[in-house]
């Protein structure tokens, strides 16, 4: 079946209540949907003991999310806006990625917390950000960015069997644009593996989030000039590095293409593990492009300028791959 | 429902029966009471004269009669969640004495590892010891979750976690200090709304670290004003009683098991010690400690029993003598152990 990325995130949590009445799911507004409609439904179909409408109180609401699966529940906690999650950063980096730590293994925390970034729509410096590496940064935790709507949807299922806390980011940029086949058995994608969207033999253009739809089009702009090995990370933490280290060995030319801002972001440690175990294979300096250092703009002139366009991502490889050029 | 604040005194002798307290309840809370300050004495010297231990470590002393009181109101499957300053709550839910000590010492052999430490000491899940938070106050938000959990299970007739019965409860500990955070602010708004069935109980010590939480604002019922704002059912009681605290929990218990919603005690007392084993307390008012010691809760508590015939000194010489014997010889057993070795923390994250 062909449907959005929203519809295919919701019907993988869907999916997952039904098998499982240990999985509740907890935001600001969701039992009308929020702001996106992404919960849709999921109040009519399941209830008010498994969908909770939640003050705003994020300290609370993700410290509500980690007691309950302390208790053996599984709950999704929605936190609106990714800019929001750092109000509730203290239980994320002390309690959520250290319970199974410093309880020596004795619990298991399968707390889901889930968000979106909404770079591209207009929503100004508080509503935009994207920042998944203030979260790779901490053992114990899984960051998953979803892309696709067959992604985004194996994802969230198999957040919803696994038993580490997890973090996963929506763009919701391509909530409704991105519109894809996906099937109708059931399917998990687990984390720690990368998607190798495509299997080309001149650049390496490796990516995660909004910018896996940008490449797509990239690529398909490309098609008769360079041939792209396209790699989607999808799971930030863990991370595929056998899949990163495949794709840049093959090519010897790597673009990493990144919407976080630059300074010590996953982009760059992607990077510098492309030099560790790449540098004999590597035929031009590892390459990243990013948004310039700066935060992100409200005018939509602006806010363009500062993103990641498939017709920047063209010119990138192009640059890459200029002594090959098929004329 | 809009909340009350009441003051629960110490029950008389001719209510013991009426609130299901024997004479082995009773006894159980001395030796409770004496095992913890047995044990934070055997902890204050081995850090301070024999170097033993590093590390921060926050004495529980004055608090006893508290989780003494709580103990006895606790049933399979009721979940606590504390605190840095938790080591009378470990004693409490019947962590062994040599797993304590061994964890304190950094060694494999502690419950936890010995990758926790001192200020998640309370933590047990075998014995209901779920969490405990070395960040003043947030364990609050947490314990609304676990709570959740419980009503939840009532709700749909699951089987619970360490339970095969319903009607379950969380407590969590907090002190004084911890009322004026964000965590515990917004753990309470969760509780209030929620309705969870969750003991939310102060240890109201007077001291915020360095700092007199009363002083800071002027007025001294600071934590009775914060759970006025959450709309939370508040219980006053003398925190160096156990019988006091105890009552008060039994009055509220069947509120709390039916789902009614979180109760809140305030338990009055005294950290008879600094806010860390190093620290001297020189900031407390001359006189202060002596005050507090001529009602320590122990000696209190003590000469209650031994009046009430309960209990004769012998007995109560005998009880103290045995407890310090067995702390003494967990300590020695916990000191043979060793280090978890590095290359192994990673199957713990």
């Amino acid at each position: 079946m062909r449907i959005s990325h929203i519809e295919a995130c919701r019907q993988g949590i869907m999916e997952e209540m039904e098998r499982n009445d240990r999985i509740i799911y907890i935001g600001e507004d969701v039992c009308v949907g929020g702001p996106h409609g992404f919960s849709k439904g999921l109040y009519e179909k399941f209830g008010p003991h498994r969908v909770i409408d939640s003050p705003i109180s994020e300290i609370g609401l993700v410290g509500f999310g980690i007691g309950a699966a302390l208790a053996g529940l599984r709950p999704i906690v929605e936190i609106m806006y990714m800019d929001f999650l750092p109000l509730a950063m203290e239980q994320i980096v002390n309690h959520m990625a250290q319970v199974r730590f410093l309880t020596a293994g004795q619990k298991d925390l399968p707390v889901v917390v889930r968000t979106q970034y909404s770079l591209g729509r207009q929503h100004g410096p508080q509503h935009s950000q994207f920042f998944p590496s203030l979260f790779t940064n901490l053992p114990g935790l899984n960051v998953v960015v979803t892309s696709t709507p067959y992604n985004c949807k194996g994802l969230y299922k198999y957040a919803l069997r696994q038993n580490k806390p997890t973090i996963i980011i929506d763009p919701a940029w391509i909530y409704y644009r991105f519109v894809d086949e996906v099937p109708e058995t059931d399917y998990v994608v687990e984390f720690g593996k990368a998607n190798v969207v495509s299997r080309g033999e001149d650049v390496t253009l490796i990516t995660y989030g909004r910018t896996v739809y940008e490449s797509i089009q990239a690529v398909k702009q490309l098609k008769d000039r360079v041939s792209v090995y396209l790699v989607d990370l999808q799971s930030l933490r863990p991370l595929d590095v056998n899949t990163i280290v495949e794709a840049c060995n093959h090519t010897g030319r790597v673009l990493i293409v990144s919407e976080e801002h630059p300074h010590s972001s996953v982009a760059s440690y992607v990077a510098s593990l492309v030099y560790e175990k790449c540098y004999g294979k590597l035929e031009k300096p590892v390459k990243a492009l990013t948004p310039p250092d700066v935060h992100v703009p409200f005018s939509p002139q602006l806010e363009r300028e500062y993103m990641i366009t498939s017709d920047k991502i063209v010119k990138a490889v192009l640059e890459l791959s200029s002594d090959e050029v098929k004329s | 429902m809009r909340i009350t604040v009441q003051h629960v005194s110490s029950p008389p002798r001719g209510e013991y029966s009426k609130l299901g307290l024997d004479e082995k309840k009773l006894i159980d809370m001395l030796k409770t009471m004496i095992t913890i300050r047995v044990f934070e004495e055997k902890i204050e010297e081995l850090f301070l004269k024999e170097g033993v231990l590093m590390g921060p470590a926050h004495l529980y002393m004055g608090s006893e009669a508290i989780p003494a009181g709580v103990k006895h109101i606790l049933r399979e499957g009721d979940l606590v969640l504390s605190h840095h300053r938790g080591h009378g709550h470990a004693i409490m839910l019947g962590i062994e004495l040599d797993k304590l000590f061994a964890e304190l010492l950094g060694f494999k052999e502690g419950h936890l590892k010995g990758l926790g430490g001192s200020m998640h000491l309370p933590i047990d899940v075998s014995k209901g010891g779920l969490y405990a938070s070395a960040i003043v106050g947030s364990q609050v938000p947490i314990a609304v979750g676990v709570a959740y959990g419980q009503k939840y299970y009532k709700l749909l007739e699951l089987p619970m976690l360490r339970s095969t019965t319903n009607g379950n409860i969380t407590v969590v500990f907090f002190g004084d200090g911890a009322v004026n955070t964000g965590a515990f602010a917004e753990g309470s708004v969760m509780a209030s709304y929620l309705k969870v069935p969750l003991v939310m109980i102060c240890e109201n010590n007077l001291y915020a670290e360095f700092t007199k939480t009363p002083n800071l604002f002027g007025y001294e019922d600071v934590v009775v004003q914060r759970f006025l704002a959450y709309d939370i059912t508040t219980v006053i009681v003398d925190g160096n009683d156990p019988l006091s605290v105890y009552k008060a929990l039994k009055m509220y218990e069947s509120k709390l098991r039916e789902g009614e919603g979180p109760v809140a005690i305030i338990a009055n007392t005294y950290r008879l010690k600094g806010h860390g084993v190093y620290d001297k307390a020189a900031y407390k008012p001359v006189g202060e400690e002596e005050l507090f010691k001529l009602r320590d809760p122990i000696t209190v508590f003590a000469d209650r029993l031994i009046r009430e015939g309960v209990l004769t000194h012998d007995e109560l010489n005998s009880m103290v003598r045995d407890t310090k014997t067995a702390v003494n010889t967990a300590f020695e057993k916990a000191r043979a152990g060793s280090p978890l070795p590095l290359e192994e923390l990673s199957k713990y994250v």
